[in-house]
């Protein structure tokens, strides 16, 4: 086991965070377990393919429309499907998600084959040195924008007025709804925001690897695995057991072979959810 | 009452489709039940056309029609004086065993398949394989290599048959080629967790010290992983020069990815199964240039019909596609023979027929062993400006480009 | 309580009729039902007992399902843990102690229901959300562990002798027992005092144990219930698959087609599984194999509309249409009866 592995290892980590904040802001907020989360992560991949194939749009310049899009769909999506499912009780929520995922995967496999594919940048394949050890440019990078995506959504979320409004829509929102907030426009906005960050979490994950339409899966699952051992709706601890959970499978790799790189996470998300079901790191701001 | 008329569409809408539904799956039943008509043989296939192999199930389906189609178009198979048209059956499993599996069993049992072509990769062969026995019917497969897939049932497999070639092969080909190259001799193996990587590893790491080479790291991995920094910065801390390994596609992409990024940049690169479709080349471009691939054909290797096939798909398809498509179409030969020499449909007496196979088909030579598969050669195909050029054994005025130029 | 609770079933027919007389009219019907499949299976070719044997078993899975969501109120994303280790005892009873498949598919059904145990005690504590997505760490931990397991032959996976696997026929009975079992048991549960219980509990846990309901108690009991009903199918699985591999008996699939099953039938009643069983296997999986991506369009939309106009399911949703129109006296009492929610 060298630094360099366990460096690299932390910044994967990275980029799990950061495909898991959406992921942990609308269980936090809206108290719903979006099976379709994987779904929006990997479209937006999907969609930054294919603006290189229509307009040689590479995936950084790609990434503004893909957020942006991406949100616009996440807003409909709470307005059309899930504020009605939501009222209907958390099986709907769960069964309904579940339903977009498979529709979803279903749209990747009809519109782009269900062969593997990845964005091409020249970030996916540069790297630097900092005292021997060897740093993947796009994990740096994946890195520092979950860093910044995390402390701006923990400083929106504590500081800003909005942050407020959105926190009472989530503590309570019938009450939220009594003192003239508009529940329903704060939750869609929400989703907005996760859609977001799950579109930026898409695009770096498919420069950094390959994807192919059912990836979403195994994407969810580690968010999921993010999200609990961080605790529900808590920013940073979203990010620390992102990149705590990178950390622990680079050694578990390094020491027991790669076979043991899910077993370790999935008996470490088990024990927390056993132990501490509220997460490592409480509750958090949500 | 608007609203009620609504939710009343909505019902009735609801309730007309799920009639419809009903009305289709009867419609079908009494389809199959009359429809069998006399003159056709149904064969069966269900093939991984999407999902993690779905690249690979593609071009399966390719190779099994082509030669139906030229069966077909030759007049069919002759038994007892009629001649019957074959009906080639071919269901998507999605690149799931336990699909797989029940496919076939529909596929003999509902759509009275005679005999059944099987899936790419012992995942999906082997489950298969298994509803051909307890059916007893005849079973033709490829693209398994010869003894994860003849190990697969310890009894010995009665009815399943495989044509491909053999890991022992396999190994010491690739072995051999990658010291064509002048390197370090010192070896990293990366191979996934399937039933062929499992099988592989051991056999690699045998025919590489064979060669006077070192294995210097051996690494496994699930099916699903995509990260591998660790993995690379540990072969890359070790010296290593030469990488061998076996993975999905999209698995891959990834490691080459990683490896370019963490400047890792070994002489010989072959990833078994990830690089065995074009979308090789469109995932990695020119990143893949260099990067080595097996072939159980190319023209090159100068099989019989080879002439033929070039004429037929050469202008529709590329080298690599056809070299991913012609064992497919080689085990379709091999079952369709054995029907029209068995003069029969009845499975013992095709399952007969298939063990006596011992003749040049599009794979090359094909004799059954007595584990049940047949060996086929063992190529080595570079890929140079976007297509598979054959490398090993070695053709007269093509050398093999190393080091591998995409990853400097 | 009893009479309200009552009241709230869906798809109950005939609210006048005491608990027990219609839980013993609904077994007489299972035992017809079981009948007439037997003799489908008889008349039925091949392709009948083929079919058969694979929606048996998914009603089977179905049923278990929603014993412990729909009748419970516990979502579980863990099927695939008792579909895996049953297969997996199953095999390794037959494979290394030379078992037949009936002790094998009995100890199959045993380890699934320890483990269920085993899991309730931490699970059971979770609530809502976290049961569900504790019930999927707890799988996604033992397919990644028996993976690398080498008593089991890691990820290369196991087989149940061929030989001793039974003729198709033998096979179509098998899985019929077991939905026939599975069925039973959702009755029993439905249309009992146990039931009457678990109904409250369902509905407001906090009200059943100030009722002096064991609340824990009967969630653990169900919870074993619907394992070892899991560990049945997860048998019938084992015994037509033959060769499998961890990730293929642990998978996240099972669940999808169990909960996918459920929520279509209509989850909390008895016949909805099995509708929803014949209407996904049969009309969706299998006719539409041939267009895999449409199929899956199919099961999306399907789900999506299903949850979006009929949140009920199917089942209740045929019922209550049914119910109507016979009732049909006018526009005044079709206004006031369009409004009751269905459960």
């Amino acid at each position: 086991m060298n630094a360099t592995t366990l460096v690299n290892g932390v910044l994967e980590g990275g980029l799990y965070a950061l495909v898991a904040l959406g992921l942990s802001l609308v269980f936090g907020v809206l108290r719903l377990i979006n099976l379709a989360h994987g779904v929006l992560v990997i479209g937006a991949a999907y969609a930054a393919l294919e603006l290189f194939e229509l307009f040689r749009l590479g995936p950084f310049a790609a990434l503004p429309i893909v957020i942006v899009v991406a949100a616009m769909f996440g807003f409909l999506l709470q307005r059309l499907m899930l504020t009605n499912l939501l009222l209907k009780g958390p099986e709907a929520g769960i069964v309904g998600t579940f339903g977009l995922a498979v529709l979803g995967e279903a749209a990747f496999a009809a519109a782009f084959t269900s062969n593997g594919v990845s964005l091409q940048s020249s970030l996916a394949t540069s790297s630097f040195k900092i005292g021997g050890v060897t740093l993947e440019m796009v994990l740096v990078t994946a890195c520092a924008i979950a860093i910044a995506c995390a402390g701006g959504l923990q400083f929106g979320l504590k500081r800003t007025r909005a942050g407020s409004v959105l926190r009472a829509a989530a503590k309570d929102p019938s009450t939220a709804e009594l003192m003239g907030i508009n529940v329903r426009l704060v939750f869609a906005l929400t989703v907005a925001l996760a859609a977001a960050l799950a579109a930026v979490g898409g695009v770096l994950y498919g420069v950094s690897t390959g994807f192919e339409p059912t990836s979403d899966t195994s994407l969810l699952l580690i968010a999921v695995a993010v999200v609990v051992v961080g605790g529900v709706g808590n920013v940073t601890g979203t990010l620390v057991a992102g990149l705590a959970m990178g950390l622990v499978q680079a050694i578990s790799v390094s020491v027991f072979g790669g076979g043991y790189a899910d077993f370790t996470v999935y008996v470490l998300f088990f024990v927390v959810l056993i132990a501490r079901p509220k997460g490592l790191f409480g509750q958090g701001a949500l | 009452m608007s609203v009620m008329t609504v939710r009343r569409a909505t019902r009735v809408i609801i309730a007309g489709s799920l009639f419809a539904l009903l009305a289709a799956g009867i419609g079908t039943i009494a389809a199959a039940s009359t429809g069998a008509s006399t003159r056709t043989i149904t064969i069966g296939a269900s093939l991984p056309l999407t999902g993690p192999l779905g690249g690979l199930g593609s071009d399966q389906q390719i190779g099994y029609r082509a030669e139906v189609n030229d069966v077909n178009r030759a007049g069919g198979i002759k038994i007892g004086g009629i001649r019957y048209k074959i009906n080639l059956t071919i269901l998507n499993n999605a690149s799931t065993a336990t699909t797989a599996s029940n496919q076939a069993r529909a596929l003999v049992t509902r759509d009275g398949a005679i005999a059944l072509l099987g899936g790419a990769t012992p995942t999906i062969s082997v489950p298969q394989a298994d509803v051909a026995t307890l059916l007893h019917v005849p079973f033709v497969t490829t693209n398994n290599p010869d003894d994860a897939f003849g190990s697969a049932n310890s009894k010995g497999w009665k009815y399943a048959w495989d044509v491909f070639f053999k890991e022992e092969t396999q190994a010491k080909t690739v072995a051999k080629w990658a010291n064509v190259c002048a390197s370090n001799k010192k070896v990293a193996l990366f191979n996934d967790t399937e039933k062929d990587g499992t099988f592989e590893r051991p056999l690699y790491e045998a025919a590489v010290k064979a060669d006077g080479d070192r294995v210097v790291g051996t690494y496994t991995f699930p099916p699903p992983t995509t990260t591998f920094s660790s993995f690379i910065t540990s072969a890359k801390a070790a010296g290593a020069q030469i990488v061998i390994g076996q993975m999905l596609p999209t698995a891959g992409i990834a490691l080459v990815k990683q490896m370019k990024s963490l400047g890792f940049q070994p002489d010989v690169v072959i990833l078994a199964k990830a690089a065995n479709a074009e979308n090789w080349w469109k995932g990695l471009g020119s990143l893949a240039t260099g990067s080595g691939m097996e072939l159980t054909w190319s023209p090159a290797a100068h099989y019989p019909g080879t002439p033929q096939i070039l004429k037929t798909w050469g202008k529709k398809l590329s080298v690599d596609t056809l070299a991913s498509a012609v064992p497919d179409f080689g085990a379709a030969q091999v079952l369709l023979q054995a029907i029209s020499k068995a003069r029969s449909t009845n499975a013992a007496k095709v399952n007969a027929a298939i063990a006596k196979t011992n003749g040049m088909f599009a794979v090359g030579h094909v004799k059954f062993s007595k584990n049940h598969t047949a060996v086929t050669r063992y190529l080595v195909g570079q890929w140079m400006h976007g297509r598979v050029v054959q490398v090993y054994p070695p053709v007269p005025g093509v050398k093999t480009e190393c080091p591998m130029a995409g990853l400097r | 309580m009893a009479t309200t609770a009552l009241s709230r079933a869906p798809g109950s027919v005939a609210p006048a009729l005491p608990l027990r007389r219609r839980g013993i009219a609904a077994l007489g019907a299972l035992v017809l039902a079981g009948a007439a499949c037997l003799a489908l299976g008889e008349v039925g070719g091949a392709g009948v007992l083929s079919l058969g044997t694979t929606l048996f078993a998914y009603v089977a899975l179905a049923q278990a399902w929603n014993i412990l969501g729909g009748f419970s109120g516990q979502m579980s994303l863990g099927v695939g843990a008792f579909v895996g280790t049953s297969a997996y005892a199953m095999a390794l009873t037959m494979t290394r102690l030379g078992w037949s498949w009936l002790p094998g598919m009995v100890a199959g059904m045993v380890v699934a229901g320890a483990l269920s145990a085993l899991l309730a005690l931490p699970l059971l504590r979770l609530k809502g959300d976290y049961f569900a997505v504790g019930t999927l760490a707890a799988t996604l931990a033992l397919d990644a562990w028996f993976d690398n397991w080498s008593f089991v032959n890691k990820s290369m996976g196991v087989s149940v002798p061929i030989q001793a696997v039974p003729g198709q026929t033998e096979m179509y009975v098998i899985g019929l027992v077991v939905a026939l079992f599975a069925v039973g048991s959702a009755i029993v549960m439905r249309w009992s005092t146990f039931g009457v219980r678990l109904l409250a509990i369902r509905e407001d846990d906090l009200a059943a144990r100030l009722l002096g309901v064991n609340v824990s108690g009967y969630r653990l009991v169900v919870m074993v219930v619907s394992g070892m009903l899991i560990g049945l199918a997860g048998g019938v699985f084992a015994l037509s698959l033959v060769s499998f591999v961890p990730d293929g008996m642990f998978a996240m699939s099972w669940t999808i087609e169990a909960l996918v099953m459920v929520v279509i039938g209509g989850m909390g009643t008895v016949i909805g599984p099995i509708v929803g069983a014949v209407a996904v296997y049969y009309g969706i999986t299998t006719e539409l194999a041939n267009f895999p991506t449409l199929s899956l369009f199919f099961e999306g939309g399907l789900l999506l509309v299903i949850v979006r106009f009929v949140p009920g399911g199917l089942w209740p949703f045929v019922v209550r249409s049914a119910r109507r129109s016979l009732e049909w006296r006018g526009p005044a009492i079709r206004s006031a009866r369009a409004t009751p929610p269905p459960s």
